[in-house]
């Protein structure tokens, strides 16, 4: 998919680990895991949000188009 | 109250316990043939054969239809297991839509298959309208050969009904699978 979610960058970043993040947006280890691996088939705007207020930044720093 | 899906697992379980009995009085044929040297009486399927039928053929034609029945049996165990997902709740799967598919499949061959012995079997019969002294009109004549064709159609077509209600089912459960696995994969 050529959507490339950069949340491994943004957690060395922030220096949070994704069990942390994980409780933080109310979601589970699993699931984060998914999204993180690039597995996900899509993301709610609800959970986009939780992530953005966690990590203190903008949709575009987690989510990135490639070619 | 019994749910529907253990409706569903206990009808297909009598399903091929009835098919299953059908099946041994059939090949039993056989076995009797082994021991006796003849058969008692020479009956495929409900319908009853003239005496002067050969034994040759008959045996031909009682393996035919034994094969059919088992290849049947095998995809009723197949639904059964299908059965026994549903009542577990994991009904959208690639491996249900699968097996559903070929069960509706196995079962229009079955049925056609079927259908063709049926019909064989009748042929002499058939033909043998015509020649009857009541037939005296070629429209009497003509409407009993109808009303005999679809009455052995009629026989058979329940059967085709649910092979196609079963690869209808299948396009359903592969549409509902990957809407399934797109959910699960919503984060």
């Amino acid at each position: 998919m050529p959507i490339i979610v950069n949340l491994d960058v943004m957690l060395a970043k922030r220096k949070m680990k994704s069990k942390d993040l994980a409780e933080i947006i109310g979601i589970t280890k699993a699931n984060l895991s998914i999204l993180k691996s690039g597995k996900a088939k899509a993301i709610r705007f609800s959970t986009l949000e939780a992530i953005c207020k966690a990590l203190d930044c903008q949709p575009s720093d987690i989510l990135e188009f490639q070619e | 109250m019994i749910s529907l899906s253990s409706l569903f697992k206990w009808l297909t379980a009598s399903f091929i316990f009835l098919v299953g009995i059908q099946f041994l009085l059939t090949f039993g044929q056989l076995a009797v043939y082994l021991s006796q040297g003849s058969f008692n009486s020479k009956q495929i399927i409900g319908i009853r054969l003239p005496e002067q039928f050969s034994d040759a053929w008959f045996i031909v034609l009682v393996l035919i239809t034994s094969i059919a029945l088992a290849y049947f049996i095998f995809y009723l165990l197949k639904l059964w297991v299908i059965a026994n997902d549903f009542s577990k709740r994991e009904v959208f799967s690639k491996e249900n839509a699968k097996s559903l598919n070929s069960i509706g499949k196995g079962i229009c061959i079955f049925t056609v298959t079927l259908l063709g012995i049926d019909f064989i079997l009748n042929l002499s019969y058939f033909f043998s309208l015509i020649n009857q002294e009541e037939a005296t009109s070629l429209a009497y004549t003509l409407g009993k050969r109808i009303g005999y064709i679809m009455g052995i159609l009629a026989k058979w077509f329940p059967l085709l009904i649910l092979a196609i209600f079963m690869l209808i089912l299948s396009e359903l459960i592969a549409k509902g699978s990957l809407i399934k696995s797109e959910n699960d994969l919503t984060i």
